[in-house]
């Protein structure tokens, strides 16, 4: 406490040195929060995007080997009518299983008539859709929602495609698009659907082929009465490793091999972008802490410099070496806690203003601009405040570890 | 042997130094600032190092204060070999068994007047609330009891050796060593710090070493040892 109360007093001596030395702290701090409370929110916009928007929900069950050779053997890898029942049985047993869902894909041409093009379908179940469209991310159910089906019979035939299949094809809501694909056995088909919805997928690569269609209409199209994969949301998705291992073993106890991918693992970008931003914010707070680091070395270097007489007196009437380095340990940690504190205040108060005004803006990766909100993570902020820290704590360590060690006759000679 | 031919022999010795030689290299020459001390600190002594800029008077003091080793001889502490002690214990030792005054007082700048004379017990980890009691107590002793919040920027040069006097003590230590106390001060206050010294020395036998080449002071001192080329003088 005493020397708590010391090291405060000295800080204050150099105001104006001790006060650029806390704002260089202060600004690293706001700055690596603004950054890493962006980063967080694309980190979450993009799982959103992977869970809800591309519809992977958090786990997707298939036939042991779908991914690797489902696109060669297509029939081999769907499920039979039963075989599915049991399957979807066992997973909606399982306590943390929100949804489970049967999904077919399709593939095939999108003709107006004059002009085709090639169109990827995802066939999902409206009724179980709906819902899982509103599954919380991250704990947030602002970032969720995106286009569904109608659930009402008679609606089988309705259709909702990627804004750039729609205008290249020249077709919008309410008019009809005949598609061709062909069955398990590989007999060709065709159905004409009505577009009840034009949407931005929200990725590049799959705005201008994505055509969201009823589960029944692509078994009839497909002529199967299965599907190949269980889209599952999860309650509670922190243990989702555990919950996937459990619903494996559950499966297979009931006489079926599955193999069950997580979201990121299926979301195309996912994992590449969270590899990148990570990379770029590591780089970031590295070069951060280096500042800090030197600049505190250089405050403290003074610091000790100018106060070596002092030093060989507290050390003549009695302070031992390691409370000496202790005295400006808690010197500079200090101001280290005091610029971190400051700029507290300050993230919050970008973070509530940035969600205020609605700022927005577009992300590399996606076709439609998102809000730009801080998610401000506490354990983060403790993360950064604690490196930060400690990069303040160690170069006052550095820097008077040796004005210690020296012999007080030489430190009480000093001449300032 | 010499010995401090002044001292009460039958008082118990505080600090022993025996064939002190403290040498200095400086670029290629030697430099000899004590050549051969032998000299006892007994309980009660009040004893005045006079000798001529140069003579080792500093030199001699730090040796005796722990603060310094010296290049050959021994340097008894309460009977304990100073010399094969490590920092960490020298240091302790030191804390405990003396006290400090500095030509220049030395006091923390940050730190007001009753917090300075508190600062070698908060060292010891006394409790704080005890330390500024007893600081508070001595500073009464040495007249300063009205100038207690005060940072030591604030004090004359007199008042400020006062507060170094009352850090000193706040120990207890069993002697106290001042290299030049009065030499920063004018001759009537530096009178003054000495006159302090010396009823501290008699209503509380504290022992007192110091040094000063300041005849005015050393005429009225009885227990004077003269330094001369880093020798003991007896006359
Ligand atoms: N650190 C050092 N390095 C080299 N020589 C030194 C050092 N300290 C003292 N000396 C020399 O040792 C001798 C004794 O010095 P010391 O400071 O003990 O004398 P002093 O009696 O205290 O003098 P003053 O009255 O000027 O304070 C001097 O010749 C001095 O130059
Ligand atoms: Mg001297």
């Amino acid at each position: 406490m005493e020397y708590l109360r010391l090291s405060l007093r000295n800080i204050f001596r150099h105001r104006t040195r001790s006060i650029a030395t806390i704002m260089v702290i202060f600004l690293g701090f706001t700055a690596i929060g603004v950054i890493g409370g962006m980063v967080n929110n694309i980190f979450s916009r993009l799982k959103a995007q992977a869970i809800i928007v591309e519809k992977l929900g958090h786990l997707t069950i298939s036939k042991e080997g779908f991914y690797l050779n489902g696109k060669m053997d297509p029939a081999k890898y769907i499920w039979g009518k039963d075989e599915l029942r049991e399957i979807i049985d066992v997973v909606r047993d399982d306590p943390d299983v929100e949804i489970a869902t049967p999904r077919l894909k399709l593939f095939g041409l999108a003709s107006n008539g004059k002009a085709s093009s090639i169109f990827i379908s995802e066939a999902i179940v409206p009724s179980d859709d709906e819902r899982l469209i509103k599954t919380p991310v991250d704990n947030r159910v602002d970032l969720t929602g995106t286009v569904t089906l109608p659930q009402q019979q008679g609606e089988e035939y309705s259709v909702a495609i990627g804004s750039e299949l729609s205008s290249m094809l020249g077709v919008g809501e309410g008019q009809f698009v005949t598609l061709l694909t062909t069955t398990v056995d590989g007999m060709a088909n065709a159905v004409d659907v009505n577009i009840v919805d034009v949407y931005n997928t929200g990725n590049p690569a799959t705005n201008d082929k994505f055509i969201l269609m009823n589960f029944g209409l692509a078994q009839q199209l497909y002529d199967a009465d299965g599907a190949e994969r269980i889209i599952v949301t999860l309650k509670n998705s922190d243990d989702i490793e555990k919950i996937r291992a459990r619903l494996i073993n559950n499966i297979a106890a009931s006489g079926h091999s599955v193999e069950v991918m997580t979201w990121n693992e299926l979301s195309l970008f996912y994992e590449k972008v969270y590899l990148m931003f990570s990379v770029i914010f590591g780089v970031l707070s590295m070069i951060v802490t280096i500042i800090i680091l030197l600049v505190t070395l250089n405050t403290m270097l003074m610091a000790v410099t100018e106060r070596s007489r002092e030093i060989g007196t507290m050390r003549a009437i009695g302070m031992q070496q390691g409370s000496v380095v202790r005295l400006f340990c808690i010197e500079g940690g200090m101001m280290a806690v005091i610029g971190c504190i400051l700029a507290l205040p300050l993230l919050y108060g970008i973070s509530g203003l940035l969600t205020v005004l609605k700022v927005t803006f577009i992300p590399p990766v996606a076709s439609a601009p998102i809000p730009i909100m801080l998610i401000l993570g506490p354990e983060k902020l403790v993360g950064m405040f604690a490196l930060f820290l400690t990069a303040a704590v160690f170069s006052s360590y550095l820097t008077s570890r040796n004005i210690a060690k020296k012999k007080i006759v030489d430190s009480l000679a000093h001449i300032n | 042997m010499n010995t401090n031919v002044f001292s009460n022999t039958s008082a118990p010795v505080i600090i022993e130094l025996k064939n002190i030689v403290k040498t200095y290299y400086f670029i290629s020459h030697e430099i000899h600032a004590l050549q051969g001390i032998d000299l006892k600190i007994r309980v009660g002594d009040f004893i005045a190092i006079a000798g001529s800029s140069g003579s080792g008077k500093s030199t001699l003091l730090n040796i005796i204060s722990m603060l310094d080793t010296p290049t050959s001889g021994e340097v008894y502490c309460d009977g304990e070999d100073v010399c094969t002690m490590t920092d960490k214990v020298i240091t302790r030792f030191r804390s405990k068994k003396v006290g400090l005054i500095f030509q220049n007082y030395n006091l923390i700048p940050v730190l007001n007047v009753l917090e300075n004379v508190a600062f070698p017990l908060q060292i010891q980890s006394v409790k704080r609330s005890e330390c500024l009691r007893k600081a508070k107590d001595i500073l009464s002793q040495v007249g300063l009891s009205g100038h207690l919040e005060h940072r030591p920027a604030k004090l004359s040069g007199g008042q400020r050796q006062r507060v170094a006097i009352a850090r000193a003590l706040i120990t207890e230590p069993e002697v106290v060593i001042a290299d030049e106390p009065t030499a920063a001060l004018d001759s009537k206050t530096g009178m003054e710090i000495i006159d302090l010294m010396r009823s501290l020395n008699e209503s509380a036998r504290t022992t007192f070493i110091f040094s000063t080449h300041d005849p005015r002071i050393t005429s009225c001192v009885n227990n004077v040892l003269e330094l001369m080329d880093g020798k003991l003088q007896y006359n």
